[in-house]
């Protein structure tokens, strides 16, 4: 046999044993469609709650106020102290001017307001940036209150408050998420083997008649792991068409009702690269599935 | 071409189906494999054809030790021996020509000289006609005929047949035993395993006895 009509055997047996469990072939595609439809809910509601807090997470600083007249050795000296706790991202000095300056940027058209505000009267200050595993531990209050205990110091600022608790609820989503999600990829594991070891089961007299003119067992197993593979890819393909004709409702809905309220309200969907990677994922999970019961019921022969 | 030396067979369950046998069947040779119903007939062939192991002993099948070899070697012996049952184990699904093909499709045969194969081994037992039937619409004979098709399309060295004859009427049976004649004057190796009687009496060949899994000396 040529490679290409070997390939051609293997495809045309394989499309032969689903025809013929077409009804469990049918069950096992659905239920896996179900499965990783959920598991890429999951997926989407982690992403786009994910990407939105870590910019969010971004803007997050403590303000620390400085005296008047710090030096610029004191400076360097207070910027050690703070540098001494764990987590800190980045240290910007802004002077009086800056100060000024920034509180101008902020109130944008009103800013008439501060003319004739001398920079003066505004504390210059360090705006104190933390890595994201603060947040995630909860001691960005430590690191607070560790900064406000410097000498030269006179006030701390920082509204980390909502951004720490977010962050707990998705850490305790992704794990909710990880843990769904093991159990699914678990369950659809047992399930295609299961499935496949019924079709092997419902061939039983062909693979023995093959193995008696003396096929080998990579001969005999391939189209049983071709068929499993093709159960999880279809089931697989199928969820996320579904799931991307529900995001592209979803996001009708949403725009038709909230109009124009939010403009930048952008969910994403899966990317292209997660896309592949969810279905070369799930194709190596059937062959898995479909191989645990080929080793145990076609190889186990003297 | 055979050969067994000391050879045991005890199933997990059960009393033992072979004690200490020892035979050689050469190449060319027609044997017939006789003894009443239980008597380690169809084990003997098992163990020939690789589908069990035996407890103890060595078996040598066409210069290879059987007990030797590598799990992964093993169908590539098989493809020298032929195999015939009483109850034929044709696949009902598939057609008189499929169910012969089988056999050359797993050892990775193209299609157009599996046809020309097929073609031939059908027109020896003259069931050429029949290529596109199912073989639940065959009798008997003709099943059995499709099923030595298939057991020799490849042209095995050695044929085993396990009753071949036991579901068959006389006339029918007379016709599966010239073609095993046959098969055996074009250089096959040929062993028959059964009990019956009449067809020994009928068919002058070489007898080995079994009784209670041992070898009776005649
Ligand atoms: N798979 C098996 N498991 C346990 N015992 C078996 C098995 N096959 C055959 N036997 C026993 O081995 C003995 C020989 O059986 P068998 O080889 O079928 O004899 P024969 O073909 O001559 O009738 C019998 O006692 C039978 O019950
Ligand atoms: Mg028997």
């Amino acid at each position: 046999m040529k490679p290409i009509e070997r390939i051609a055997y293997f495809i045309s047996t394989t499309l032969k044993g689903i025809k013929s469990n077409l009804y469990l072939n049918v069950v096992t595609i659905i239920t896996i469609a179900v499965a990783f439809f959920i598991l890429n809910i999951f997926f989407i509601i982690y992403n786009n709650v994910n990407s939105v807090l870590g910019e969010w997470k971004g803007r997050i600083k403590i303000i620390a106020y400085l005296q008047d007249g710090i030096t610029d050795s004191g400076l360097t000296s207070i910027e050690n102290h703070i540098k001494a706790n764990t987590g800190i991202k980045n240290i910007k000095y802004y002077s009086k001017q800056d100060a000024l300056e920034q509180f101008r940027a902020e109130l944008k058209g009103q800013a008439g307001i501060l003319n004739g505000v001398s920079a003066d009267v505004l504390p210059a200050y360090l705006a104190i940036t933390v890595k994201d595993s603060v947040l995630n531990n909860n001691t960005i209050d430590k690191i607070a209150a560790s900064v406000k205990s410097i000498q030269g110091i006179t006030d701390v600022q920082y509204g980390a408050q909502i951004a720490q608790k977010v962050s707990g609820i998705l850490i305790l989503v992704k794990m909710l998420g990880i843990g769904i999600g093991g159990f699914m990829l678990f369950a659809i594991f047992i399930i295609i083997s299961n499935t496949i070891r019924i079709s092997i089961f419902s061939r039983k007299d062909e693979i023995e008649i093959m193995k008696l003119v003396g096929a080998t067992n990579i001969f005999i197993e391939v189209p049983f792991v071709l068929e499993g593979m093709i159960q999880v890819l279809t089931g697989t393909s199928i969820s996320i068409v579904l799931l991307y004709l529900v995001y592209r409702l979803f996001l009708y809905r949403l725009h038709s009702t909230l109009g124009s309220l939010f403009i930048n309200m952008n969910v994403a969907f899966i990317s292209m690269n997660t896309i592949i990677a969810i279905l070369i994922g799930s194709a190596l999970l059937g062959i898995a599935g479909a191989i645990l019961s080929t080793g145990k019921f076609i190889r186990n022969n003297y | 071409m055979i050969q067994l030396f000391h050879v045991y067979k005890h199933y997990l369950k059960g009393n033992a189906a072979l004690e200490d046998i020892s035979i050689q069947v050469e190449k060319g040779e027609f044997v017939f494999l006789t003894g009443p119903s239980g008597a380690g007939k169809t084990t003997l062939l098992k163990l020939m054809f690789l589908a069990e192991p035996p407890t103890k002993g060595q078996i040598i099948i066409n210069g290879y030790n059987v007990t030797r070899l590598k799990k992964s070697a093993m169908p590539f012996l098989r493809r020298n021996i032929g195999v015939v049952f009483q109850d034929f184990k044709l696949l009902p699904d598939r057609t008189v020509f499929d169910n012969v093909a089988l056999t050359l499709a797993v050892l990775g045969m193209s299609r157009k000289g599996i046809k020309k194969k097929v073609w031939e081994i059908l027109k020896m037992i003259g069931l050429q006609h029949k290529l596109n039937a199912y073989p639940l619409r065959l009798s008997g004979g003709e099943q059995q005929r499709v099923s030595i098709a298939r057991a020799l399309v490849n042209e095995p060295a050695i044929l085993l047949a396990d009753e071949p004859t036991g579901n068959l009427d006389p006339d029918l049976t007379n016709d599966i035993m010239k073609l095993f004649e046959e098969i055996n004057i074009r250089g096959t190796t040929v062993v028959v395993a059964t009990h019956d009687k009449g067809l020994i009496t009928t068919y002058n060949k070489r007898i080995i006895t079994l009784e209670h899994g041992r070898i009776i000396e005649k």
